[in-house]
This record gives C-alpha cells, structure tokens and sequence, in this order.
C-alpha cells in the first residue's frame, strides 16, 4: 500500500578537490527517502555535510564539489545524471530551496517584486499582471502585511525576518513537491524563528509541500519535523521518526549531541556536557565508523568496518554495531523487554565555583546614540549594572538589542555618550590615554567569530604575545615562555604557538582568543557571543573552558549571548537586554523560573527546546 | 531621485566656483606676463603698458576675477590674445569636434569593455579567455601614440579602407564622417576599454559568487538571465564611477590622439594657446575641461542612484 517516495536519495557520494589537489569526501553514501507531506529533518554539527547534500539534490555544488556516486530520483527521474535544461526545469518548480542568510540571499539592487516576477516568469508565468498578482498573493501567503505596496520596495527596506518570508514566498512561488530549507531560521533571533518555524508548519500543511529542514539546531528539530536524518562525518548515522530519536537516540552520536544541547530548564552552575574530540578529517579515507574515534563505546570492529544503517529498534535506523545488537537482542527477547537504556548520555554535572567577591566593574546609567543628525539609534539607554570578581553575569537580548554596544563601552571600544563606568570605585569613563592603557589591560574581550577576529598573517604565538608587547609585559625573550603556559592554560599544545590560524578548528580558534585576552592578566573578560559560531558539540568545551579559568582566576565574566539557556547555565546573574535598556536583572534560576517583563517571557517561550527534559540533581546551591 | 539631484546639485555648483578660482589664481600667478608676451620682446614698457590696459590687466585682480565670471555668465568671452578671433568662436568649433571624438571614444570604451568584462566573467573556452586577457593586456600596455601609428598602418595604408587623419564633421556628412571618427576614437578609447573591461570581469565574478544568484538558480532561472538581471546590474556601480573617471582621461588623451590623427579640436587649441602663451584660451579651456568633469561625475553619482537603491535612501 506504500506509494512510491517522492524523493530517493541512494548511496550519494560527493566529493571536492582541495587546492593542494587532494579529495575531500564531504558526502558519503547517504541514502534516504522522502514521500509527499513528509517533513524531515537534516541534522548535523558543520562538516556533517548535511548542507552539501541539500545542495547536491538540486546539483548545485559550489566549486569543485562534484556527485561521485548514488543516485538522486525525483519521481523516478535520476536528477544526478540529468542535463541542465532539465535541472532548471525541477529547480524552483519541483524542488524550492530557501538559504540561511536572508541579509545576503536577496539581490540589493532588485525590488521585491521583480524577485517574486523573476520566479514566476522562469516557470511559465507569460501574462505580466497575472504574474504580479500571483506575487501579491505569495506575499500575503508569508505574511508579509500590505503587499501590494511592500511588492516596489527593495530587500533593505525589510527586517530579516521577513526576508526569510520573502524567500519562502520565492521557493514556494513554482508550487514545489519540496521545499528545501537550509538553516532557515539560524541568521534570525529566537522569536523571529519561532514566526518562520511556524510558517513553515502551516506552509507544508496547507499546500502538501514535504519540508526537508537542514538545521544543527535539535530544537528546532523537535519542533518542526515528523523524521530526523542525523548526519556525521558525511555519512547517514541515524534515521527515524523525531519524537523516537530524541527520547531515544540509538547512536552515541545522535545521545552525545543531544546531551550537548543546552537546556533552558538546566539550573544555573550546571556545566555543559560536551563530545570530547573533533570531527574526523573528511580528506582521509574512511575505515569503519566515522564516529568510532569520539565514541565512548567504540569496539575494535568499529574502526575497522563501516558499520551499516540497520534496524535499531522501533522504526529507528542507525549505523552502529552495539545499537543493532542491542536492538537483535531486544527483538529475540520480545516488544516489551527493548527497555535497555541505549548510550545513556553522562548526567549532567554541577560546575564547582567560588561565591562571587568585591565589584569591580560598576556601570551607571550608560548611555550611546550612532547616526548622523538626520537618523539616531539609540544603542544604549540608561543602562546600569554591576559585576563582582568571579561572577558571571549573562547579557541576553536579540540582535539590535545594544548587548554588543555594551560590551565595546565597557571594554572602552567606544566611548559612552553619557553615564559613568567605574573600575574598582575609580571612575574611568572617559580615561586619559595612560589611564585608558591601564585599563584596557584589566578589561579583555572575547569576540564572536573565531575565524574573523584572528590576524590570518600572524601565527598563534604572535597573536597571543600581541597584548603582552603592547602593554609592555615582560622582557622580550620571557614572552615564549608565556604565551606556552597561557596556551596549556586554554587546552591547547604550546607547539601550537608556530602555527598559522587557519591550521585550527573553530574551537580551538576560539580557545587561541581566549589565550590572547588573557595574556594582559585581566580582571574582567567581557565574552561577546563567544560560543554562537561553535557547534554545540565544542560549545561545551568553551564554556567549561571559560568556568574553570573564572574558578582558577577569580575572573570577573561579562558573558553576552542570545541563547538563554546556555547563558541560564553559566551565569550567576542575568540581565535582559531589549532596545538598548536593561529590562530586566536578576538571578539566573530566578530569572529563568520566574520572569517578570513580558519580554523576557516571551525570550523564554520562543528558545525551542528538544524533548526530553532531563531533570538535573537538584543543585546545592548557595 | 529628484531630492538626491537637488542634494548633490549645490556642492557641484562650488566645487566650479572654486575651480574658477583656483584656475584664474593660478594662471594670474605664474610667471609670464601675457601683455608682455603679446607685446614682444622688443615693445617699449609704453606699449606693454597700453596693451595692459586694453586687456583690462591693468585693474585690481579681484576685479578681473569679478568680470571674468561676468563675462562666463554672458557666454561673451572677449578676444583671444595670440591666436587670434573670439575666444568663444575657436572654444566652439573645437569642442564640437572633441565631443565627436570623446563620445566616439566612449561608446567604443562601453562595447568594448562590456565585450571584454562579460566573456572574461563568463567564457568557459580556454582560447576565448585567452584572447580576451592578450587583447586586453595589450590595450592597456600599448600607449596611444603606438596603436594610433599601428591602426593608420593597418587600415590606412595597408587595407586602405579607412582615412588617416583629418575630419568631415559627422552631422554634416554623417557617413564621411563616420570614416574619419573610426581610427582616432578607437586609438583613444582601448586603454579605457581595457581598464573597464577588467573592472566590470570582477565586478561580475564578485556578483555571480554571491548568495542571491545561489537563490537565483535554485529558483530555476537561466544562466543568461541571471547574468542580465541580477549579476550585471550589482557590477554595474563601480564600473559607471570608473567609466564617469575614465571620461576624463579620454579628454586629456584627446590631446594626444588628436596630434596623430590631425583632428582639430579643443586638444589642438589646447596646444597652440600653450604654445603662444594665449592667456585667455587657456584659462577658458580649464575651466571648461573642469566643468565637463564636474558635470560628468554628478551623472554618474545619479546613474549610480538609479542603479542602486540602497544609496537613494542614505
């Protein structure tokens, strides 16, 4: 009675050429299916390859990225194999696909309206007015308010948000079997995902449309598909419906990820549980499992053998050795006996921290306007708070909040229009360039992209020997010494010290800033969105990483993020941030469990979180 | 884009004035009295000092500068010292056969330089891409004076088929004219072509690399419209900038070309009235040359508007 899938993907294998002329094998024989209505879901930490097969289906690779095997049959047509003519014929119409990034998918210099005509007009649409109207109505579908008047703007007349709506509006304007979507809602703060999530649902529901949704982000998963695919590695490692696969993840992959996730319902001090390891390297050929050198349950085999993608349990398919035989076992001992805990995550532990001391930072009513005459934004209004040694206090707030203004007033970036920051009870808001020295040498920042905020010319060790030359520390000949122990205070080998930047991972990158803010021996580390480039798997890592050396050195953390529940988990205290005030302070729990602003509620009800809760031992706390 | 016209329209406007200042200062202060040169080397001071005061050099310099603009307002600008007739009269013969010329020259720069952009950007045949990056290196590297001599060579003398100098205005025999034009604006436009032509390849590069033609194509649109509708009108900016600058270029290069090619326009006059120390002409000539630059570059900042949304709105 099964009708035949829409999509079947079969043993798909991509590959790129390296500059140096070797291969990269991205994709490795993936296979799965796809039927109409279906909503599915990509999931995968970066490198996972779940956005190259995405790509692959609508043979989009960029640059060398070529199909070297399987099969990808829409209806039965074989679209790896298919001409150009035919490709253009499914793209759009048969298969739409929306982007991550709406601030760059949409073209600058074309109104809204051409964007949707240009869709149109490639799938047959002739009449002009017909077409107009027909774009009119995508709009209204998306939910964008006024249409026929928003049609003649251009993409920098809308907020991000709905540029997303205008992209969906764009793949959904050929009536396409399925819609690709590819991080669609990553680049957008958590209520403006929450707007597309749920469009997206009511899309696919209403029009048929099967959804596959590419995300790193389980809670987005939990909430928006009925099947989850987890990638790792390029390779399929699990496959089976959402509710199961996230209540009972067969592979250690899929439990560790999951366990990595942080949760909004996880008391505050409690320390995120990370994948110890990093990714495999996907230019090295693959013997056994990708997972097998991560895995806490690795057997000799696993290394040896590509495991393959096989009953788990349930209708849940996993490529894993124990997992199988687990699942043969239960069978043999019949339905109700498969209550075997399959690769039970760690139960989370409690950070051990001291209690907060003195303040040392003080901000009074902080206050900072940009623009010219003609337009003002107010960054910063009235924004008051203070910060003791050893604690964390947590930012949290959406984009054009004014946490980021914050942090660059604070760590003397930017001058503050108005109200006083006090250091140790010295006012230094507007220091005189020996006093500016002194303090920026006791306020480091961290910044958010690890891969940008690192000299690519500069090698390690003279990135992070920078701040001890421009502050003076040290004898010359002293500072190797130093910048080793400050990379072995990070995690990282001090043979690092010789090396280039892009010879790193995204965390260890991060670990390398880290190294260089604490060079100068600060008191106080104002972190701006230090994980949110980092997968949650290495995200973890950071953030134990940043508690310990708070624990080790009485730090003093401003730590700045979006996702409420990793800031709940690291912070002593939260405040809110929302247009440029603080609407809201106070104890992280407190904050979390009993929110007062209706902003904040509503921060809260927005962050997605994945089924199940795990409850944390309760926590002793002070 | 009217609001944005009204808005740059009084900086262009002082940005001539002081231009006018400046060319008028400039020429008053360096050496070399211009009633002295007319006079010859062996006039009595009495002479020098009468022929000052029919040019009216003889009044207070602010004065000059006052009448000067008067007389640029009235369009009459009085007797040319050396070379003899109207200033006004040799300007405007001159300038209609340099307009000729540069807008010949110009829309060899703009075919030219779309042919070399897009096929560099979008050429996948090995030996078309190589043509194009010898032709254009070539363009570039020669000097005028080499490729004026080359293409008179060429199609002059060897083929025979087109003129080697001289001008039959274009508006009145429109297909002599045409003839004649062919060899000088082709010479005075390649180096400009090349220069465009390397701009508007990266400019599509850069464009064709960018995440909206990735939207684009997912969408099922052609290749060819791709280019046309989204790639070229995002290179488009700086290519108008570089093309509203290279406009410039193509009227200081008329000096040049127009030597080789005997064309008799405002470069020729340009070269006389330095000869002959024909203070009026030249001044006039520079404040001319600096007006067409002010006016182009307002074109082009409004061209570039009209290509670009986004800057109709800062």
């Amino acid at each position: 009675m099964t009708t035949p899938p829409l999509l079947e993907v079969r043993g798909l294998d991509v590959e790129f050429t390296t500059p140096d002329g070797g291969t990269l094998h991205a994709v490795r024989d993936v296979s799965f299916t796809l039927r109409r209505g279906e909503t599915l879901a990509v999931v995968g930490e970066s490198g996972s390859g779940k956005s190259t097969t995405a790509l692959a289906l609508l043979r989009m690779l960029p640059g060398t990225g070529r199909i070297s095997g399987g099969t990808v049959r829409l209806d039965g047509e074989d679209l790896a194999t298919a001409g150009e003519d035919r490709l253009r014929a499914v793209r759009g119409a048969r298969i739409g696909m929306v982007f991550q990034d709406p601030m760059t998918a949409l073209n600058p210099v074309l109104t809204v309206g051409r964007h949707l005509d240009e869709v149109l007009r490639a799938h047959g649409g002739t009449d002009k007015r017909a077409r107009r109207a027909r774009a009119v109505e995508l709009l209204r579908l998306v939910g964008i308010p006024d249409p026929e008047r928003r049609l003649d703007d251009h993409p920098h007349q809308f907020s991000g948000g709905q540029r997303q709506r205008v992209l969906i509006a764009m793949a959904l304007a050929g009536e396409p079997d399925v819609l690709l979507a590819d991080e669609p809602t990553t680049a957008l703060d958590a209520t403006v995902q929450d707007q597309i999530l749920t469009l997206l649902g009511e899309l696919t529901r209403t029009t048929g449309t099967a959804l596959v949704l590419i995300t790193h982000n389980m809670g987005v998963v939990a909430r928006s598909c009925a099947r989850v695919l987890v990638l790792y590695g390029g390779t399929v490692v699990e496959d089976g419906p959402t509710a199961e696969v996230l209540t009972r993840p067969r592979h250690p992959y899929t439990a560790g990820l999951l366990a990595a996730v942080p949760r909004l319902s996880a008391p505050s001090g409690t320390r995120l549980t990370g994948i110890p390891g990093t990714p495999p390297d996907l230019s090295l050929p693959l013997t056994g499992c990708a997972f097998a050198a991560r895995c806490a349950l690795a057997e000799d085999r696993c290394h040896t053998a590509a495991p393959p993608l096989a009953d788990a349990g349930g209708t849940v398919r996993a490529a894993c050795f124990p997992a199988a035989e687990r699942a043969a076992r239960a069978a043999l001992a019949g339905p109700d006996e498969d209550t075997e805990p399959p690769a039970a995550p760690p139960v989370p532990a409690r950070i051990d921290r001291p209690a907060p001391g003195r303040v040392v930072l003080t901000a009074e009513s902080l206050s900072k306007t940009y623009g010219s005459r003609r337009r003002r934004f107010t960054a910063l209004d009235g924004v008051s708070l203070t910060l003791a040694a050893g604690e964390t206090l947590g930012i949290v707030g959406e984009s054009g909040s004014g946490k980021s203004t914050l942090a660059r007033v604070l760590a003397h970036a930017h001058p503050a229009d108005g109200g006083r920051i006090l250091l140790d009870g010295r006012d230094v808001t507007r220091p005189g360039r020996a006093e500016l020295h002194a303090v920026r040498r006791r306020v480091q920042m961290v910044f958010q992209d690890p891969y940008a905020s690192l000299n690519p010319r500069m090698t390690v060790g003279e990135i992070v020997a920078e701040p001890l030359r421009a502050f003076a520390i040290g004898a010359p000949g002293e500072r190797a010494d130093r910048v080793a122990e400050l990379l072995r205070l990070v995690g990282l080998d001090p043979a690092a010290a010789d090396r280039h930047p892009r010879s790193f991972s995204g965390g260890q990158r991060q670990r390398i800033g880290i190294a260089r803010a604490l060079a100068p021996e600060p008191d106080v580390l104002i972190c701006d969105e230090p994980v949110s480039a980092l997968d949650v798997s290495v995200q973890a890592q950071i953030v134990g990483l940043l508690t310990d050396l708070q624990r080790d050195l009485g730090l003093a953390l401003v730590f700045i993020a979006h996702d409420l529940a990793v800031v709940r988990q690291v912070s002593h205290r939260i405040a809110v941030m929302h247009d440029g005030r603080i609407v809201e302070t106070g104890g992280a729990d407190e904050l979390c469990e009993h929110p007062r602003d209706p902003y904040t509620r509503a921060l809260l009800a927005a962050a997605p979180e994945p089924v199940p809760v795990r409850r944390v031992p309760e926590a002793v706390s002070a | 884009m009217r609001g944005y016209l009204l808005r740059r329209l009084p900086s262009a406007l002082l940005v001539l004035l002081a231009a006018s200042f400046l060319v008028f200062a400039v020429l008053r202060l360096v050496p070399g009295d211009p009633a002295a040169v007319l006079a010859g080397p062996d006039a009595s001071p009495e002479t020098e000092a009468a022929i000052r005061a029919r040019l009216g050099l003889d009044a207070p310099l602010p004065t000059q500068y006052v009448r000067w603009l008067g007389d640029l307002l009235t369009g009459d600008l009085g007797p040319s010292y050396a070379i003899g007739g109207r200033t006004a009269d040799l300007i405007g013969d001159g300038l209609g056969a340099t307009v000729e010329l540069t807008l010949g020259a110009l829309l060899f720069v703009v075919v030219l330089g779309a042919a070399f952009g897009i096929l560099g950007a979008t050429a996948r045949n090995r030996w078309v891409l190589g043509t194009v990056r010898v032709l254009t290196t070539g363009a570039l590297a020669v000097p005028p004076f080499v490729t004026g001599v080359l293409l008179v060579l060429l199609f002059s003398v060897l083929l025979g088929v087109l003129p080697p100098g001289g001008r039959v205005p274009l508006l009145a025999a429109p297909d002599l004219g045409v003839q004649y034009l062919l060899l000088p604006s082709l010479c005075l436009a390649l180096p400009s072509a090349a220069v465009l032509g390397r701009y508007l390849k990266d400019g599509i590069e850069r464009a064709l690399a960018e995440d909206y033609v990735r939207t684009a194509t997912a969408a099922g649109i052609t290749p060819r419209r791709i280019l046309r509708r989204h790639a070229l009108p995002n290179a488009l900016p700086p290519v108008v900038t570089l093309l509203g600058m290279q406009t410039g270029h193509l009227l200081g290069g008329a000096v040049l070309v127009e030597a080789i090619f005997a064309w008799p326009g405002l470069g020729q006059l340009a070269e006389q009235a330095l000869v002959r120390r024909d203070y009026p002409v030249v001044r006039d000539l520079l404040l001319l040359l600096v007006t067409v630059f002010v006016l182009v570059q307002l074109l082009t900042d409004l061209v570039h508007a009209w290509l670009d949304p986004r800057i109709r709105w800062e």
